[in-house]
């Protein structure tokens, strides 16, 4: 696989949240807003990077046996420097996301990523796959966040967007709001993946009639 | 043997490297956190008794209390009490007024509440610009609904305030135009964060009020 490729399927063809349903503990709780989402895709996508990058860098030092146990002491070391970093320079940012940065030490996201591609390829490739799948990350809980902040509160970015008129859908910041347009984004992925799928499953066929004749 | 000794020194030079690397951040981070830290106690004072000056008088159990005094008056008291909330601390600042019957302000200073149910605890944005440039701090019944929970602790719908005796409860089901002074509506969604705010509260004002018994009313 290409490197182009290698960090674009991270954005859609093998994107954690729409594809590979991991780290659905944030993307539903801290999605209330799209700054929310924004912060929490760029310090996974931050913590991500830095421990794919030491654990490629150490793969052929680790034991297999004690594997896990160092990868998680790297992810949480980076976990720690990003929570201490929020605190000091985005205090804001911080108190808003609350519990969840140091809970992305335990996302499914990073410990996956390290022990299916960080831990079996060299760093260059383990860089580039981590950019690709925190990007795709950030992006899709900054889509939902969007979504849910603009049927919720009526503002995008904390900027008013929706007319006065507009009676916010309380439901949208509450879970349920999280659980219902996760779903709807899952539906409208899927369906657009089918979609393409067949539209070239038919251009193959029509290809291979068009040899035939 | 091998085996366990390339084991051994693989956790302990991963452990250094980790602590080695923490101790330098932290090194870095923590002066600017207690800056933060110190920045957001002091706008807080600023915002629950305005125009004033700060003069702590308690810093014991855990409590610290700010008399705020203008021209010799005092205007009011800050209190500033921590307790556990739904899964962490939740420190916040409380303001009483002179006399020390009402609850007449509330801040958050920090929580690690659930976002989107417990953080309904912190005063929105607007609300908080608004009752900055409110003289009374009352905001008046239009802004009564039950995504307000913060407001509760400042005047709202007439005046009213809420007790400073110690005996503040949390209740259900109930508009808040029905609710009494020792009454608060608990937040839909996050009713353990709610109660534990009410907790913290009472457990401040009692705190302050033996403290002041203690020292024959005078501190």
């Amino acid at each position: 696989m290409t490197i182009n490729a290698e960090f674009a399927k991270g954005l859609w063809e093998h994107n954690p949240v729409l594809r590979q349903l991991l780290g659905m503990c944030p993307v539903l709780a801290v999605t209330t807003s799209a700054m929310n989402g924004v912060g929490m895709g760029l310090a996974t996508t931050f913590v991500l990077t830095c421990a794919s990058l030491m654990i490629s860098l150490l793969r052929k030092l680790i034991p297999g046996q004690v594997r896990i146990a160092s990868f998680i002491v790297v992810i949480a070391t980076f976990v720690t420097i990003v929570d201490l970093t929020m605190k000091a320079k985005f205090p804001e940012m911080s108190q808003s996301l609350g519990a969840f940065i140091p809970l992305i030490v335990v996302n499914c996201v990073i410990l996956g990523r390290a022990e299916a591609f960080a831990s079996k390829n060299n760093p260059g490739r383990a860089v580039v796959d981590a950019l690709g799948m925190g990007l795709g990350f950030t992006a899709s809980l900054t889509t939902l966040g969007s979504i849910r902040e603009l049927l919720g509160n009526g503002t995008l970015f904390g900027v008013q967007v929706m007319p006065n008129q507009f009676v916010p859908w309380i439901v949208m910041i509450l879970p349920a709001g999280a659980f219902l347009t996760l779903g709807l984004m899952l539906g409208a992925y899927n369906k657009f993946n089918h979609r393409r799928e067949e539209a070239a499953l038919r251009t193959a066929r029509l290809a291979a009639a068009a040899k035939g004749v | 043997m091998k085996t366990t000794l390339h084991m051994l020194v693989t956790l302990v030079a991963v452990g250094m490297f980790s602590g080695g690397s923490l101790s330098l951040v932290n090194d870095w981070a923590d002066p600017l956190i207690q800056a933060n830290q110190a920045r957001a106690r002091d706008e807080a004072i600023g915002f629950l008794v305005p125009g004033g000056d700060a003069e702590q008088l308690v810093d014991r159990d855990g409590l610290v209390a700010w008399r705020i005094t203008a021209n010799g008056e005092v205007k009011g008291w800050v209190l500033r009490h921590a307790g556990i909330g739904f899964q962490d601390k939740i420190d916040l600042m409380i303001a009483l007024d002179p006399e020390r019957r009402h609850v007449c302000g509330l801040r958050v200073l920090a929580d690690s509440e659930t976002p989107g149910l417990g953080t309904w605890i912190r005063l929105r944005a607007e609300h908080e610009r608004a009752l900055a440039g409110s003289a009374d701090r009352d905001l008046g019944p239009e802004v009564d609904d039950s995504k307000n929970y913060p407001l509760q602790f400042f005047a709202w719908g007439g005046g009213r305030h809420l007790s400073a005796a110690g005996d503040l409860k949390v209740v259900k089901g109930r508009p808040r135009s029905e609710l009494g002074p020792g009454e608060v509506q608990a937040i839909t969604a996050a009713t353990i964060s709610s109660q534990a705010v009410v907790d913290i509260v009472n457990a401040a004002v009692l705190k302050l009020d033996a403290l002041l018994a203690a020292q024959g009313g005078t501190l």
